[in-house]
């Protein structure tokens, strides 16, 4: 297999101990998310996604199965070696409480490069914000930005490091329909202008109908994989898989 | 930057910590300026005279008694080979009896002893009028007496009041009379002091290397051939040096003011390292998100924890910017209200070094690292996912680590209670002190195990209601135990520290009473009135009870001992031997019979024989009977029979003979004999106290420098200057660890509403009323401040009952142990009020302001 993908995960199982209780969250679930590719990860609540996302992006560790990121199989790695490797090649954008409130928006953005000891240059900050449409409100703090701008600081954040692969966990779960476009496009436009991978988590068919291919999990598996489908499609699909389950 | 953007961002919460930091830099300046302040000064009378050679002093410095003096004879020798040093003009040995100046019949506070007249050179005294004194009731006095040559002057000496004549009057203050008549009534010598003359500078400038050659050089040479010349029989003091011998009860004085200074910087320190540590706890746990969302980002847990450090160094380096001014600012006025208070004696002053502030400086920066260390060890534990999670509940149990540390604590803490009952004096307090400091940090440590079982237990009666407010407290305080366990935190130390210290003084007060009460079944009591002690004259007008305190000497080491007369037998019991033979005639020393003195003084330079040990007693001098208590005969190994070499207070050798062991009680001293001998011996030796078996009318006092008191007055009185002391020392440790406890309570409540802004937020919106969040922020805070409480006041409890076990072996007989209830409950309330204020006006302050946006903060 000399696939180029950027992420590829094989037969990944993940359980949940808590006391008695032993929840599979991820139940042998192989896929791969080639070089350049926008993917959407849907699915009924508490099917995995978030675990699967988690697991991929080094965050969590798996029981069985293999990941490699960029190249680099995780599971060989120690918990400092996963953290650097999260640092410069991966991003990740979730829900909410992206941003770190006592920094300003071009702070949070250059967070990453500081945190590398890399000197954050002012350009690459300004143009990072300016692909997600804030280039002038770089100066604001968190608490002064909506929730979608909040979510394009995040956005521009996770892309400061030109990381190989970005993770978007429900990125627009919390925004209205029209900032949800707004942080949809900037999605597309990166992978479409700069070639980004990216794998985004959504319960909405309208933003995964954005994506170039929906996977849709269920009970831990891998149940369904949609293309080029429009959001009337998707939320038919999901709605017959959730029948036929 | 993190560090700075985090502190900006969250300076409100920070404030309280800042504060203490400041406080605590400020405490920690104050009392390192007076600490290094705090040096021997060579007393007035001797600043003109540049070496001084005095006996060897007593290992122990605390012993605060003076070192054993030379015997007339032999610092008449001394000083003779002292004269005959190249550079020396004089040498003169000091010989000082008791002598107060009596003004219409009222002593005069300030000098007390009155010295030969060629002493007044050592001070530099020279006659500003009339002549020196020459006959036996001739005095010179200083001239701020305002006494005129040829006024008569009453002087009260060990004896009783005396007339005298002014003769003469020099600047300054003292008292002197004719050599022979202060040779005839001192003791022992205490002191010899040297004067150098002008010519001796050429020969030392030449001996001197370079052109340095002055005044020092010329000291130096003269100390080093009085060394060679006074070998082992005494002490040359030259420089700085001659503060050692500065008066006693100074160093006394002083020695208590050290005491004072180092307790209030031991506990500022323990305290704000404890506030500090609690609080970054508190604040950790709050940040665990956004630690979460930058280890997310690519934070490795090095750069976390650094952040977390890096943020306590600036908040101490803030903290010291604040707390150093204001520490070099109190340091005079607090300096003058040490002296004024009587821990410090009057020649204390501020030396401003400034290494001071810089040490200030370091400590706090160390006291916010020490205090944050565990908190910055677990934030950079917090994993990525934590910024992922909504999680409230403290699911991490207890470390094995914090509880292997509480149980350290414990041991330590156990450690210092047995000391403490061990301890004597002092350092009672200072271990059970200790013993608290210990229990503090143990009940800390273990309060997220003891915390919600005992919550449960408070709550039990209220949860079988309705209301959601038990519930959600109850829920809350067990789900996050360690959480609330930092808010009581603060209410354990304050609790714990007020307790122990106002209960540590009422035990303390009851075991001196009770002291004072078993001392004699008194229906009066007579004590000094502006004296040091009572004259015998006084002692003979009051027509009762009482011992004359002395000092013998084991080599160089004080053995305390007491004179009585046959009289105050009623209050002896005998265990073994009899009294019958306490009172033999005075011994006939052999100074007494104007014979030479060989027999019984070594010469001088040659080595001392060493006292012989009880087993080869040789008889050195005369021998004198004396009763020893069971206590000090099991302690030096004495039983009925045996014979002692010794020294008696005037430095001479003589015999003791054990004639009875005396039983229980508590006596005067551990060594008793006859008061004539000790009068024979110590000629300025004062009465402490006497018990009467009736009333003393205050007129048979009148101008003795004495005064009648009631037994119960007297039982119940803190007139005692010692009493007052550690009274004021008591309220000033109480003072600075409530101060600093209540601040960190006000400082996590505030911290704890803003922390759950989040929560109460969901409350509101699930319907609670405004009235109900308030009520259960309250009802929260109270059940964390009574919990918090009732583990201070165990904590306070135990060290106080250590306290008391250790005070009842001491005086053998039960010493009740007092809880300061008031203070208790004082505290307790003021803790209450302000924690609650804390907890809901941030509450209420943002219902006022309205939501506010959420983010990461
Ligand atoms: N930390 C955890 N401990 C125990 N169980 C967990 C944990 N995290 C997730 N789970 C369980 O694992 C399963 C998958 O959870 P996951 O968060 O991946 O679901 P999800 O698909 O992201 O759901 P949602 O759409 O609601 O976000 C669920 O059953 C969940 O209860
Ligand atoms: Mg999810």
């Amino acid at each position: 297999m000399t696939s180029t993908a950027t992420v590829r995960l094989h037969a990944v199982r993940k359980t949940y101990r808590t006391g008695a209780h032993t929840v599979t969250a991820l139940d042998g679930v192989s896929a791969e998310f080639t070089a350049g590719s926008f993917t959407a990860v849907m699915g009924a609540s508490g099917s995995g996604k978030s675990t699967l996302l988690q697991c991929a992006a080094g965050l969590d560790t798996v029981d069985s199965g293999q990941i490699t990121v960029d190249g680099t199989d995780l599971a060989g790695l120690s918990e400092h070696a996963r953290t650097l490797l999260r640092r410069d090649r991966i991003g990740f954008v979730f829900q909410a409480y992206n941003l770190v409130g006592a920094l300003t928006a071009a702070q949070n953005t250059a967070l990453p490069l500081r945190l590398a000891r890399r000197a954050p240059q002012g350009a690459a900050v300004a143009q990072a914000l300016a692909e997600v449409g804030l280039a002038e409100r770089a100066g604001h703090y968190p608490a002064q930005l909506s929730g979608g701008e909040q979510q394009r600081v995040a956005i521009a954040r996770a892309l400061i490091t030109r990381p190989a692969v970005l993770f978007a966990d429900e990125p627009t779960g919390a925004l209205d329909s029209t900032s949800s476009a707004v942080v949809l496009a900037a999605l597309r436009r990166l992978v479409d202008g700069h070639g980004q991978t990216v794998v985004m988590v959504t319960h909405d068919p309208a933003a995964a109908a954005v994506a170039d291919r929906v996977l849709v999990l269920a009970d831990g598996r891998l149940v369904d994989e949609i293309t080029g489908a429009d959001p009337a499609r998707i939320a038919a699909r999901l709605a017959a898989g959730a029948v036929a389950a | 930057m993190i560090a700075l953007a985090s502190l900006r961002e969250r300076w409100r919460s920070l404030l309280g910590t800042l504060l203490t930091l400041a406080v605590a830099v400020a405490v920690l300046t104050v009392c390192g300026l007076l600490l290094v302040s705090a040096r021997p000064v060579a007393p007035e009378r001797y600043a003109a005279s540049p070496v001084l050679i005095r006996p060897v002093p007593p290992a122990a410095p605390e012993a605060f008694t003076e070192p054993r003096p030379w015997p007339k004879e032999q610092a008449e020798a001394l000083a003779i080979r002292l004269a005959a040093v190249p550079g020396v003009s004089a040498a003169v040995p000091v010989h000082r009896f008791y002598a107060q100046v009596l003004r219409d019949g009222a002593p005069v506070a300030g000098e007390r002893d009155a010295s030969n007249w060629s002493a007044a050179a050592l001070g530099g005294h020279v006659l500003a009028t009339g002549r020196a004194p020459a006959g036996s009731g001739e005095v010179v006095l200083g001239a701020s007496l305002g006494m005129p040559v040829g006024a008569r002057v009453e002087l009260l000496t060990a004896a009783g009041p005396e007339q005298f004549t002014v003769t003469g009057t020099v600047r300054g203050a003292g008292t002197w009379v004719a050599d022979s008549v202060a040779g005839a009534r001192a003791g022992g010598v205490p002191l010899i002091g040297l004067l150098t003359s002008a010519d001796a500078d050429a020969d030392a400038d030449a001996d001197a290397d370079a052109g340095d050659g002055d005044g020092d050089g010329r000291d130096a040479g003269v100390a080093a051939a009085a060394t060679a010349i006074v070998g082992a029989d005494g002490v040359v003091l030259v420089g700085d040096a001659r503060g050692a011998a500065e008066p006693v009860d100074d160093a006394r004085t002083r020695w208590i003011g050290m005491q004072v200074l180092s307790a209030l910087s031991a506990l500022g320190l323990f305290v704000s390292v404890f506030i500090v540590a609690s609080t970054f706890a508190f604040a950790t746990r709050q940040r665990e998100r956004e630690l979460g969302l930058l280890r997310l980002l690519g934070a490795v847990p090095r750069q976390v924890r650094r952040w977390v450090l890096g943020e306590v160094v600036l908040l101490g380096l803030l903290g010291g910017a604040v707390g150093i001014p204001v520490g070099l600012l109190a340091a005079g006025p607090v300096a003058r209200w040490l002296v004024r208070t009587g821990f410090e004696p009057a020649s204390f002053t501020v030396l401003y070094q400034p290494v001071v502030p810089v040490a200030a400086m370091a400590a706090g920066v160390l006291v916010a690292l020490v205090g944050a260390w565990a908190a910055a060890r677990r934030a950079a534990r917090v994993g990525p996912l934590a910024a992922l999670r909504a999680a409230a509940v403290d699911d991490r149990p207890v470390t094995l680590v914090r509880m292997l540390a509480g149980g350290v604590a414990l041991a330590a803490a156990v450690a210092a209670g047995v000391a403490a009952t061990r301890a004597s004096g002092a350092n009672l307090g200072t271990y059970a002190l200790y013993a608290a400091m210990a229990l503090v940090t143990a009940g800390s440590l273990l309060a997220p195990v003891l915390l919600p079982p005992a919550v449960r237990l408070l709550t039990a009666p209220f949860a079988r209601g309705r209301g959601a407010t038990v519930l959600l407290v109850r829920q809350h305080v067990a789900t996050a135990g360690r959480r609330s366990a930092a808010a009581a935190a603060p209410v354990l130390l304050c609790v714990a520290f007020t307790v122990l210290i106002g209960g540590m003084v009422q035990t303390t007060t009851a075991y001196y009473g009770l002291n004072r009460v078993t001392a004699a079944d008194a229906t009066a009591v007579v004590v000094p009135d502006g004296t040091p002690g009572l004259s015998d004259a006084a002692v003979t007008a009051a027509g009762g009870l009482s011992a004359l305190p002395t000092t013998l000497y084991d080599g160089v080491e004080p053995l305390p001992a007491a004179g009585v007369t046959p009289a105050e037998h009623v209050l002896l019991t005998v265990a073994d031997g009899s009294l019958t033979a306490l009172h033999r005639p005075p011994p006939v020393r052999p100074s007494d019979a104007a014979g030479p003195a060989e027999q019984a003084v070594p010469a001088v330079g040659l080595p001392r024989p060493l006292p012989a040990g009880p087993g080869r007693a040789r008889s050195v001098g005369p021998v004198v009977p004396v009763a020893v208590t069971e206590g000090f005969a099991a302690s030096a190994g004495w039983v009925t029979g045996s014979t002692h070499p010794v020294f008696g207070p005037d430095g001479r050798p003589i015999t003791l003979e054990v004639v009875a062991v005396l039983a229980g009680g508590p006596l005067p001293a551990g060594i008793l004999l006859d008061r004539a001998a000790v009068r024979a011996m110590d000629p300025s030796a004062l009465t402490v106290v006497v018990y009467s078996g009736q009333p003393v009318p205050e007129s048979a006092l009148g101008g003795l420098g004495a005064r009648p008191l009631s037994a119960a007055a007297y039982a119940a009185s803190s007139q005692d200057e010692d009493d007052r002391l550690v009274w004021v020392f008591t309220a000033l440790l109480i003072a600075v660890s409530a101060g600093f406890g209540l601040l960190a309570v006000v400082n996590t409540m505030l911290m704890s509403t803003t922390g759950r802004a989040g929560d109460l937020r969901v409350l509101k919106l699930s319907g609670a009323t405004r009235g109900q969040v308030l009520g259960l922020l309250a009802a929260e805070t109270a059940v964390v401040v009574a919990t918090g409480a009732a583990l201070g006041l165990a904590v306070a409890v135990a060290a106080l009952a250590a306290l008391a076990r250790g005070l009842s072996v001491q005086l053998g007989v039960p010493v009740p142990m007092v809880i300061p209830w008031g203070t208790l409950a004082a505290t307790v309330g003021v803790c209450l009020v302000l924690a609650v204020a804390a907890a809901t006006l941030p509450a209420l302050a943002s219902n006022a302001a309205g939501r506010g946006r959420g983010s990461a903060a």
